[in-house]
């Protein structure tokens, strides 16, 4: 009786830490919401599905780049190289005979992975200007590569000849959109989940932990430097699954995937919704890609005048992103009804 | 009940449309052309010649309705493009469509059209193998590489420059055009002096003139994309005094483009270039087509290429509808009319190949000269129907 108590008690600290940790890690309700109603957004009669798959992937790579930004606290220039080795990698599979969706999918992932963790080893002693220097370089670079090497990646035209196989040998990726739709929407939400668990551990918390104060978490201990270039793996596989998601839902693959624009839009994207909550990068891609969609539908010769200006007036109303705005208000709501007279 | 009588009325209700469409079907075209961006310009030009083309002919072909959906495609982006055609087609329903422009988004929409069925218009990318192989209701009213980069060769050989150098922009369009051309001379028996690839990024060109000087050839055959990089290159040739020398100085049309020739200024007078299309063509057609894209645009625009593709384009449509007046629009019954079609355009007499839907046309030999003091590009020699290939 003694001993099992003198045990549990010893185990205490170490169960504290568990329930902190699982605490963290519950989902709230607005979560599962948010998932259910971007599944839903299937159903809604006149949706553009092609679209809302777009979003999920712009989502994704967003959210890649958070794990990067929003957590480690490291600005990145050019993620897009990620993203668009990705791309590649799956759409020379696709070219070259291995047009398995999945697999190709998680090959993808792995090439544009072992691309971040390189990268990552060679940035994770520089900091601020000097880091957007060295991403911007290496975008810069494999761009140029990619444009220039048209024997093998078909340059400016981009390339052709990517077949993909249906999903599971069953769901043909359609003019519809209906197959890429779910196909995104499982990846994103799957790949969602993993990230999620790999933040609310240790390692996340070490992470924000090197965010705010990289000297503090040398004298505990933590492997400050080790954690950028894992941070960088993880960041990179995830934007790499993003781009060989687009290749695969669109069978093709350009240079624009890894040009220096799409790097500034997803850092914009990540802005907009938000850094540092998971979160902030889908409804930031929800934002920017529906409202560019509507935008230059309407005026289709000045639509960049519009959205520059909407993303002036977002940020300068919601400093810190959307999501993080959202959350104060809601914060300050419930303290104030907390604060009210019982009754 | 309420159920029963609202299917009646919905009943009624479609009866009553299918009514309307038989005396006037809607017909959606898809317009899907860069608004924005470097490549801006094309799109601005195909909507001009687009409206000028309706200013004059009215917008109910055959009693077809038509319902201009425009969309932009960001210039050579083809996850854009192919996303907007989708959209364009599967939601928007259209039903032929004018574009997307560059041969990567032209490339990715073609699935997309083949399974859709929806003919379509490339009124602005010249790779070749690019139209009716990849999606059989297509029709190139542009040009293919081949038409403008082979005739240059038998043509210096003529004149008796022999020794050719080639100076190509480092991209996909200059490997092609390269590699035609380069072809086209041995074919000539004249000799190949050397050749280049420039960076598209690199505006400094005196090494390059340098190989071309050490190379000593009687003239050399540029190809450039359109823009910034053309002036350049034609300039430092002049400005290092090669011209003066006697280097004849030969290329694509892109090179003295309409749109920046002033630009260029007389460094560009006597570049000798190969077109399918001069403001000056001597026609009725055509001078009235300048005429009036010139007062549609203020005087601010000249007319490029991408103006005369769009109004061949809308040409073609055009003629087809008329032939199915009264009928159901049927993309198999479009196609066939468009295939083989030969019409007369501002730029000469154009036909659109029976087998594949890639365009046949003259090819013509310019020369840059002053024309009541604007530099223009004069047709000096035609080669009739030169082939796609």
């Amino acid at each position: 009786m003694s001993a099992t108590e003198a045990a549990s008690q010893a185990a205490a600290p170490h169960e504290a830490g568990r329930d902190y940790f699982a605490s963290l890690a519950r989902w709230k309700v607005w979560e599962i919401l948010f998932w259910a109603t971007l599944a839903g957004c299937y159903f809604f009669p006149d949706i553009d599905r092609m679209l809302m798959s777009r979003v999920i992937i712009w989502g994704l790579f967003a959210m890649s780049l958070d794990v990067l930004l929003g957590y480690r606290g490291i600005p990145s220039l050019g993620h897009a190289v990620f993203f668009g080795v990705g791309a590649y990698v799956a759409g020379f599979l696709g070219k070259f005979g291995w047009t398995e969706p999945i697999s190709g999918l998680f090959f993808a992932m792995f090439v544009a992975g072992a691309l971040g963790l390189v990268m990552g080893k060679l940035v994770q002693r520089v900091t601020g200007v000097g880091l957007l220097m060295v991403t911007l370089g290496l975008n810069l670079i494999v761009f140029d590569f990619v444009l220039r090497s048209t024997e093998l990646t078909g340059g400016d035209d981009g390339l052709q000849g990517i077949v993909i196989a249906p999903v599971l040998n069953y769901f043909r990726f359609d003019i519809w959109g209906r197959t890429a739709f779910w196909y995104a929407f499982v990846v994103a939400f799957v790949l969602f989940v993993v990230t999620r668990m790999l933040l609310k551990s240790p390692f996340g918390l070490a992470l924000i932990g090197a965010r705010e104060n990289p000297r503090r978490m040398l004298t505990l201990g933590a492997p400050v430097e080790g954690d950028v270039s894992r941070a960088f793996m993880i960041a990179a596989a995830l934007a790499g699954a993003a781009g060989a998601l687009l290749t695969q839902t669109t069978q093709t693959a350009a240079p624009t995937y890894l040009s220096f624009q799409r790097s500034a839009d997803v850092l914009v994207i990540l802005i907009i919704g938000g850094a540092g909550r998971l979160y902030g990068g889908f409804i930031g891609a929800i934002v920017f890609i529906l409202l560019q969609d509507y935008v230059s539908a309407l005026s289709p010769v000045y639509w960049y005048f519009w959205i520059g200006l909407l993303l002036v007036i977002i940020v300068s109303f919601f400093r810190k992103g959307l999501l993080p705005s959202v959350e104060q208000l809601y914060d300050r709501l419930r303290s104030r009804k907390s604060a009210g007279p019982p009754g | 009940m309420k159920t029963a009588l609202s299917m009646l009325a919905a009943t009624a209700l479609a009866a009553l449309s299918a009514q309307a469409t038989t005396a006037q079907e809607t017909l959606k075209i898809g317009v899907l052309q860069s608004y924005s961006g470097m490549t801006a310009l094309g799109g601005t030009h195909t909507d001009m010649a687009i409206k000028l083309f309706q200013q004059k002919y009215g917008d109910t072909p055959g009693g077809f309705k038509l319902q201009l959906v425009r969309r932009d495609t960001t210039g050579p982006n083809p996850e854009v493009a192919k996303r907007l055609v989708g959209e364009v087609v599967t939601r928007e329903r259209a039903q032929i469509l004018i574009g997307p422009d560059f041969t990567p988004n032209t490339l990715a929409a073609a699935p997309i059209l083949t399974e859709a069925k929806v003919p379509s218009f490339v009124t602005g990318a010249a790779t070749t193998g690019i139209v009716g192989e990849r999606s059989p209701y297509s029709a190139r009213t542009f040009f293919a590489t081949p038409q403008l980069c082979k005739p240059l060769a038998a043509y210096a050989v003529k004149q008796g420059w022999n020794k050719i150098f080639v100076v190509a922009a480092d991209f996909a369009p200059g490997h092609e055009c390269e590699k035609f051309f380069i072809a086209a001379l041995k074919e000539a028996n004249g000799t190949l002096a050397g050749n280049l690839r420039t960076p598209l990024s690199n505006p400094e060109y005196s090494g390059y003139i340098q190989r071309i000087r050490d190379a000593k050839p009687d003239a050399v055959f540029i190809f450039m994309p359109l823009g910034e990089l053309s002036i350049g290159i034609v300039r430092a040739i002049n400005d290092s005094g090669l011209k003066a020398s006697g280097l004849k100085i030969m290329g694509t049309g892109d090179i003295t483009d309409e749109g920046y020739v002033d630009a260029v200024g007389d460094a560009a007078l006597g570049v000798i270039t190969t077109g399918i299309y001069s403001t000056q063509h001597k026609s009725a057609l055509n001078e009235e087509f300048v005429k009036g894209f010139m007062q549609l645009g203020e005087g601010k625009h000249r007319v490029g290429w991408s103006a005369v593709s769009a109004w061949d384009a809308m040409r073609i449509m055009y003629d087809a509808l008329e032939s199915m007046k009264g009928q159901k629009f049927d993309p198999d019954k479009f196609k066939a009319f468009v295939y083989g079609h030969k019409f007369e355009s501002p730029r000469g007499p154009v036909q659109i190949d029976k087998s594949n839907g890639d365009i046949i046309q003259n090819v013509y030999i310019r020369r840059v000269e002053r024309v009541n003091g604007v530099l223009h590009n004069v047709e000096i020699e035609t080669i009739p129907n030169v082939p796609f290939k």
